[in-house]
């Protein structure tokens, strides 16, 4: 892996990055999960039933058939992390780049690395034990693992080329020319798109099969966190996916359908109104409420959005069809002068 | 959806509502089967009464332009896209009245007397 010294930051997809983040986010998971399920369904004849799969302090403390094991290694440590790496390649081959997307699939890589060890290791103490209740500390194959993860990861991060800026357009709002006495509002709704949606969906469906199978087979308490997170998920999912999005006189609001969130801009506090792009993933690493330095956003997919930037700098960012009508609204109401006027822009 | 008013006009508040989202249809901003904001947001968004733009609604539901859907609120009907085709017909008779040197208010006139001839 050699430095490249490019001369000039260039917004052009390089294919050897897609390359790249594919080998640390799906070639690597893919390879580590099947090396790893070949391990365990080697050794599942020589194992006891149930075996050990929860341990406390020294000894272990939760037991399930064996074939559990298995089942999690290829659920955790196959298709979870497949799914984060091939959602960052996914959109690394569209041309976006950042952070969250070199990270993602480097993330992906030590943590199918890491929990795969952990469960071959977790079975392989247990071979020709008659009890599972014998089975020796999970302590050892707990750092190792951890260590192989972490070393995946780093070499997940290193293998994949530097990360070129992400070229965000960003276009002034005109204000919405009006007549004396006029008065002009925007209001409507922003909805999740589909793909989002249905991951969404999956990702609710996978938490509720998980926290069922853990009732039958693991311990009361991992099945109550399991199904806590479920609930959560679900809850968090129906009050993101809709929002309702208004510019008027007071400024912008921007509430979620089901009234859990609102967020407000006054029209005092507005300094500048814009229509830019937004990349969920490369941007904000990811869909719903996002808070990153600088700003907050309402990603419900990736496309047209509106950007409005505080007085102190901060900026308010929703994914939105009719984005520029909204921000025409936003910039008379908060009285920016149109293009020409002398403004301090910056970056 | 854009809705422009103006409350010191002699039309009445809730005609103003319902021609802004008879414009927003006719530019091909509100397709068949768009939920139009609920009747709430907007009344709060335009500080006008509650009933004023419910009435709007109302005179929309009553032109077959929108149908009122148990849950869902206001939809707009197939007759938003009728309403687009309506100004791509306006469009070329602006054209049209454009090369023979007629204005925009002469236009309106010609078009607002036929319309009650007709009627």
């Amino acid at each position: 892996m050699g430095h490249e010294t490019s001369a000039a930051p260039r917004p052009q997809p390089r294919p050897s990055a897609a390359r790249r983040a594919a080998i640390a986010g799906v070639a690597i998971p893919v390879a580590v999960t099947v090396l790893a399920l070949g391990v365990e369904v080697a050794i599942l004849s020589d194992l006891p039933d149930p075996v050990a799969t929860h341990w406390s302090g020294s000894g272990p403390d939760g037991f399930s058939p064996p074939w559990v094991v298995p089942v999690l290694t290829a659920a955790f440590a196959g298709l979870m992390p497949l799914a984060m790496g091939l959602s960052a390649v996914l959109t690394i081959r569209r041309g976006d780049r950042g952070f969250t997307l070199r990270l993602l699939p480097a993330v992906a890589a030590g943590l199918s690395a890491f929990l795969s060890a952990l469960m071959v290791g977790s079975l392989w103490g247990q071979r020709g034990l008659a009890d599972a209740a014998q089975a020796p500390s999970i302590t050892g194959a707990m750092l190792a693992s951890v260590s192989l993860g972490t070393l995946v990861g780093v070499a997940g991060w290193l293998i994949q080329p530097p990360r070129d800026a992400v070229d965000v357009s960003r276009r002034p709002a005109q204000p919405l020319p009006l007549e004396t006495g006029e008065q002009a509002v925007w209001v409507g709704r922003t909805e999740m798109s589909a793909p989002v949606m249905a991951a969404l969906i999956a990702s609710v469906a996978l938490l509720g099969v998980l926290a069922a199978i853990m009732w039958f087979t693991a311990d009361v308490v991992v099945a109550i966190v399991t199904t806590a997170s479920a609930v959560l998920v679900a809850v968090l999912a129906a009050s993101f996916t809709s929002f309702v999005v208004r510019a008027d006189r007071a400024g912008l609001t921007v509430r979620s359908s089901a009234r859990t969130v609102t967020l407000r801009v006054p029209a005092g506090d507005i300094a500048q109104v814009a229509v830019t792009d937004v990349s969920g993933l490369a941007q904000y690493g990811g869909f719903g409420v996002r808070m990153i330095p600088g700003a907050t956003a309402v990603v419900l997919r990736s496309g047209p959005a509106l950007e409005v930037t505080r007085s102190s700098g901060r900026r308010l960012v929703v994914t939105m069809d009719h984005a520029a009508a909204a921000a025409a609204v936003l910039a008379a109401a908060a009285g920016v002068e149109p293009e020409g006027a002398p403004r301090a822009d910056q970056d | 959806m854009l809705i422009r008013i103006e409350p010191g006009s002699a039309v009445a508040l809730y005609d103003q509502i319902a021609a802004a989202v008879r414009r927003e249809a006719a530019a091909g901003r509100l397709a068949a089967g768009d939920r139009l904001p609920s009747a709430r947001d907007v009344a709060e968004s335009l500080e006008v009464n509650l009933h004023t733009v419910l009435k709007a609604y109302q005179l929309l539901r009553d032109e077959g332009l929108v149908e009122m859907r148990r849950g869902r609120g206001a939809v707009a009907t197939a007759k938003a896209a009728d309403l687009g085709a309506l100004r791509d017909s306006a469009a070329a008779l602006a054209r049209q009245a454009r090369a023979l040197g007629v204005g925009a208010d002469a236009l309106a006139a010609l078009v607002r007397d036929v319309a009650r001839e007709s009627a």
